[in-house]
């Protein structure tokens, strides 16, 4: 296994910083090759892996409680969120995922069940059952990949790895507990065009009342 | 030379406010260059939208409606990292973030904009330990201490008032055999509610039934939105939480005498040799932000106030002289996070009420100070912000890979996700959560350094590298385990250790160290007329403690400095 790299090799990389990410400027733009689909689906997984629909909450505390990531499009919240550099990143993280659930397929062989015609159509992560999704989120975060495997900007470059990694949790919980679903219709506007059209479900879910001016000292 | 301004202040956030207030009032014509927008001034209706004017100088600019229109409650449109109005980044948000490079799983959490990292702030204000800063600054603390109770009155600094979640803790504290400090300066371990640069609840608002929606009085409302932007109260002048926006600032326009100019990013200090004085500092290069116009403006003395980070990426920008110290013995505190789910039967037992909600009363309102080790102290908002600090930052992977092992005292440790992160969210209303702050050593390994080939807009963009050492890593255990104590002892169901990453820079402190590139008055060693007066010169991380108030007493001594070095005839 191989990762990290050299101070020359990232100078010979030319790379360009954007936004809070460092980015190799060579191949991102040219690697546009995956659809808008393909990115929909491979987001989809991911949020679906943290934030889930939950039968038995819903069974036990509600009907409320059932609702999870992707039935408030919090996947659209990540692409917003990531094509917002100057260099757009949905596409690459996309590509990220994609290669970690292959290398995980092949570690665990016939351990993993996964959905043929989703990983033949090349959604290898999305494939996966949410156990496996998990498993392979694991495998990056502990340094397991082969990085040399990886897509640019993440090729051999595990700081960023991780800090992609942390920063794409955080914007998860972000974007399904704030107030983002509630924009509605505008909520993949630029930002100052966003209107609060109703409080989010997610809300109800943990009994938060939402914006406030006051309560009481009693 | 033809000069803009006596002084010229960059950045106007905790320390830069203060100084130019200070100054202001001393009659000195003072320029306060900010790269942030400028929410609550009518010269900028628009502030993420337009340019808007260059300036401001009149207090008769500022307008409570206006910031009451900026400030949404809205806790992605104020504090998203990526595109909200208080990131690290321009004002118009059309654009992408400013940069920072930080090495591992972390972040770093800055604002920009008049009033900067106070802006979001808890407006926390306890002050050093003394044992902290006793024969180990270069000053001691008894010299602060009359600059500390100026800020204290100028801000001004109260006791919290205890909501449930306070309570909670408190309650939890004594089980534990903890005694409440009743001294601002700390000498031994013990609780307390914080003492808040917030003003006092009006008693008024104090009925089941009172009409918030037409509120007009002063004082907080406890409403649980300190970090996302306060804009209570009848005027801007007059809002509850004090940030510098809303008090050092309209304190300094009232002068008469201070220009603040945002949108206004300075890429270079400038100086110049002389026989008498040796290199000097003459003024600045600064980029507007929307325009990409750039300009020099000039000063017979230059304060630095860009905080932990921008300022010493500002002096290594400059190619100023080389001190080994300029960038770092970088202390951020260390941070960790440690919550407690709570039963309604053991909450209404111990408290009188079945829900502790993390999102009424001040966001952090009573702490557990512990000389020696560093801070607990207890913190809520709204949501989003609340459950991607707790559960979804972790030095250690998914918790379902961590046991906890039989010292531990907390039930799960690392980030909580799935069914289980629901089923954690659920409880919202009944969780209790603490923040760690480490008392972390200086190192001076550790620090702001610029990439050597990535270049922004403004000049090559700082590298963060901050490593703990195995002192920090146990004190931060220990502090874990009597904050688990405390929180079990007030009746805990389920204790969840989120074992953050050690790069997490919220509390940004000591890249610029007092006695190493600045003399004790906080000017520059090796550049004369160049002072700093931001987070980055403090000395240590001052055994723990939040270090804005500190940060402001020194500015407040630092002005007096300047007027008696540059401007006594």
């Amino acid at each position: 296994m191989i990762y990290g790299s050299s101070t020359q090799d990232k100078q010979n990389a030319g790379e360009e910083m954007h936004g809070i990410f460092r980015i190799p400027n060579c191949s991102v733009v040219a690697q546009n090759n995956h659809s808008q689909q393909h990115i929909q689906i491979t987001f989809k997984a991911y949020v679906d892996t943290k934030i889930p629909q939950t039968p038995n909450l819903a069974k036990q505390y509600g009907n409320i409680q059932f609702f999870g990531a992707l039935d408030f499009d919090t996947d659209e919240f990540l692409t917003y969120s990531l094509n917002q550099f100057d260099i757009p990143l949905a596409d690459a993280v996309a590509d990220l995922l994609d290669i970690t659930a292959k290398q995980y397929i092949l570690v665990n062989g016939s351990n993993v069940t996964k959905d043929e015609s989703m990983y033949s159509s090349g959604s290898a992560f999305a494939s996966l059952s949410p156990n496996d999704r998990t498993n392979a989120l694991n495998l990056l975060i502990e340094n397991q990949i082969d990085f040399t495997l990886l897509p640019e900007p993440f090729q051999n470059n595990p700081d960023f790895i991780h800090s992609t990694m942390s920063n794409l949790n955080r914007l998860t919980y972000m974007g399904y507990y704030s107030e983002w679903f509630g924009y509605g219709s505008t909520r993949l506007a630029t930002p100052n065009d966003r209107i609060l059209e109703f409080n989010p479900k997610s809300w109800e879910q943990i009994e938060y009342p939402g914006r406030s001016l006051g309560y009481p000292l009693l | 030379m033809d000069y803009d301004a006596d002084v010229i202040i960059i950045g106007a956030g905790g320390g830069g406010a203060v100084v130019a207030k200070e100054l202001g009032e001393k009659g000195m014509k003072v320029l306060l260059l900010e790269a942030g927008p400028y929410y609550g001034n009518t010269k900028w209706p628009n502030p993420n939208a337009e340019r808007g004017a260059i300036s401001s100088e009149s207090y008769q600019d500022l307008s409570i409606d206006l910031l009451k229109r900026n400030f949404t409650d809205l806790e992605d449109d104020m504090n998203d990292f990526i595109t909200g109005k208080f990131r690290w980044g321009p004002a118009n948000r059309a654009e992408g973030p400013w940069i920072r490079d930080i090495v591992g799983r972390g972040y770093a959490w800055q604002n920009a904009g008049v009033g900067g990292s106070t802006l979001h702030y808890f407006a926390n204000c306890p002050r050093a330990y003394p044992q902290a800063v006793n024969d180990v600054w270069p000053i001691s603390y008894e010299e602060l201490i009359p600059y500390y109770e100026k800020v204290e009155a100028t801000l001004p600094v109260h006791s919290a008032p205890a909501t449930a979640k306070e309570n909670l803790f408190f309650y939890g504290a004594k089980q534990a055999g903890w005694s409440q400090l009743e001294s601002p300066n700390v000498e031994s371990p013990g609780f307390r509610p914080q003492p808040n640069a917030i003003l006092r609840v009006n008693q008024n608002t104090n009925t089941a039934d009172y009409d918030f929606k037409n509120n007009h009085t002063v004082g907080c409302t406890l409403r649980g939105h300190c970090v996302n932007g306060c804009h209570i109260g009848p005027t801007v002048g007059s809002v509850a939480k004090r940030s510098t926006l809303v008090s050092y600032i309209p304190m300094a326009l009232n002068t008469g005498n201070v220009v603040i100019r945002p949108n206004t990013f300075v890429t270079k200090i400038l100086t110049q040799d002389s026989p008498t004085e040796g290199l000097f500092c003459s003024g600045v290069l600064y980029r507007d932000t929307w325009t990409g116009e750039t300009g020099q403006l000039n000063a017979k003395v230059v304060v630095m106030s860009g905080g932990g980070i921008e300022t010493p990426r500002l002096w290594l920008n400059s190619v100023l002289p080389t001190n080994a110290w300029v960038g770092r013995g970088l202390v951020n505190h260390y941070f960790d996070c440690v919550a407690g789910i709570y039963d309604e039967e053991v909450l209404q037992e111990n408290l009188g009420v079945s829900n502790v909600k993390p999102f009424v009363g001040q966001n952090a309102a009573a702490r557990f100070d512990y000389p020696g080790l560093g801070v607990i102290q207890t913190f809520g908002m709204s949501p989003g912000i609340y459950s991607s600090m707790l559960y979804a930052t972790s030095d250690k992977g998914y918790n379902v890979a961590n046991v906890p092992n039989n010292e531990s005292l907390w039930d799960i440790e690392g980030r909580v996700a799935g069914e289980k992160l629901k089923e954690f969210m659920m409880n919202y209303p009944r969780t209790l959560s603490v923040l760690i702050f480490t008392d972390d050593e200086v190192n001076q390994k550790n620090g702001i350094t610029l990439d050597p080939f990535q270049k922004d807009a403004f000049g090559f963009i700082p590298v963060v590298r901050y490593k703990p050492s195995v002192k920090d890593k146990e004190k931060r255990d220990t502090l874990a385990k009597l904050a688990s104590d405390i929180l079990r002892k007030a009746g805990a169901k389920t204790i969840i250790r989120s074992n953050w990453p050690p790069d997490v820079f919220l509390h940004i402190q000591s890249t610029m160290r007092i006695g190493y590139v600045t003399d004790t008055n906080c000017e520059a060693l090796q550049v004369k007329r160049l002072y700093i007066a931001d987070n980055s010169v403090l000395f240590n991380g001052l055994g723990g403690p939040n270090p804005t108030l500190t940060t402001q007493a020194l500015a407040t001594r630092t002005s007096e400095k300047i007027v008696h070095q540059y401007f006594n005839s």
